[in-house]
């Protein structure tokens, strides 16, 4: 059954700024191209355990990527992943707690989930939905 | 006869006692482990990092390290000695995911690893005595003022960079020894390092760049070293 969504968080750019780069020069580099997944990561409420989400047909090369950002309320089990043949990519997360669906809705989208490549030059930024 | 005795025991006493006089020269090499009391990354100016088990693990890889020195003395026979020290310490941490709040709800995770060399050379001052009849244990303290000098290099993601710096510091020390035989000792020493970085090169730049007072690097450290000495 094909889900409705209501989008309560739409994307932030991502600033890299800590305080030991007050020690270091900040050096130039490439900004990544970047694309949104025409989809969203369905996550449910696993309380205390860890769950598998997936994030079918991403569009993504075969390869090794990383999370560089995603929703406070989630726990990420690691923030490497992987992208098959397909651009298939699972991600093993823990959502403690349920967020709140407006009536009327199967689900609502509460963050998002940024991954990049290797080489930093490629981004791709996922909804991420919860459903009840 | 009696008088003979007496005069041999009291020289053959005057002889043992120069015979465990304190050395004249003492070449001193240590080496162990330094804890740097004022590593937190989240000490300079805001609580950027998330406080979890990463970026603990993290902290406590920055505090501690290691650390090799060498020290050459001459003695006076009242104990107190001239001469001088050369110290290096060193501690890194390897690529770690660190989670930081990136507005809007969402952690943000960067990956970070940093190496820090320091180096230390100044004249010293030393003072040594016996610490028991038998002339075992040497007990020592020092005093060294002199030029520190600190390298750091690190990563964030992709982008690294790093930096240089001096300045004056000191360090004094406290040590125990124990003679295996006339010239050869082993022994415990502690101490205290101070030196704190004002101003940077940064990049191998010919510019100096003055830091501003809360991101200073303060190189503070305690030091619990295994020693072994040559003593002459």
């Amino acid at each position: 059954m094909k889900s409705l969504y209501k989008f309560l968080i739409i994307f932030s750019l991502l600033s890299l700024f800590i305080s030991c780069t007050d020690h270091y020069v900040n050096s130039v580099n490439p900004v990544p191209t970047e694309t949104t997944y025409f989809g969203v990561m369905e996550v449910r409420k696993t309380g205390g355990n860890f769950a598998t989400a997936q994030i079918p047909n991403s569009g993504l090369a075969t390869g090794n990527y990383k999370i560089i950002v995603f929703p406070k309320a989630m726990e990420l089990k690691s923030y490497y992943v992987k992208a098959d043949k397909q651009g298939n990519i699972e991600v093993n997360y823990k959502l403690e707690k349920a967020i709140e669906v407006e009536s009327g809705y199967d689900g609502t989208v509460f963050g998002v989930l940024r991954i990049i490549n290797e080489s930093g030059s490629r981004a791709i930024n996922i909804p991420v939905g919860f459903v009840p | 006869m009696k008088q003979i005795l007496i005069c041999a025991c009291l020289l053959i006493t005057t002889l043992s006692t120069k015979a465990q006089e304190l050395p004249n020269f003492r070449l001193n090499l240590t080496g162990g482990y330094s804890y740097f009391t004022a590593t937190d990354p989240n000490d300079a100016g805001s609580e950027m990092f998330i406080n979890n088990d990463t970026f603990k693990k993290y902290n406590r890889d920055l505090q501690w390290g290691l650390n090799a020195e060498g020290n050459v003395h001459y003695l006076l026979k009242n104990g107190l000695g001239f001469g001088a020290k050369y110290r290096y310490m060193k501690t890194d941490v390897s690529e770690t995911d660190l989670l930081f709040d990136a507005g809007d709800a969402h952690y943000g995770v960067v990956n970070v690893s940093e190496e820090n060399k320091i180096m230390f050379i100044a004249p010293s001052l030393m003072y040594a005595l016996w610490l028991e009849p038998t002339r075992k244990f040497l007990g020592s303290g020092a005093l060294s003022v002199g030029y520190a000098y600190l390298e750091s290099s690190g990563t964030v993601d992709n982008e690294s960079a790093m930096f240089s710096g001096s300045n004056g510091g000191f360090q004094i020390d406290l040590g125990v020894d124990y003679f295996l035989t006339r010239n050869i000792s082993v022994g415990l020493s502690t101490g205290y390092f101070y030196a704190k970085i004002k101003e940077v090169n940064i990049n191998l730049s010919e510019n100096k760049t003055k830091l501003p007072e809360n991101v200073q690097p303060n190189l503070s450290s305690l030091k619990l070293n295994l020693s072994l000495s040559s003593n002459f």
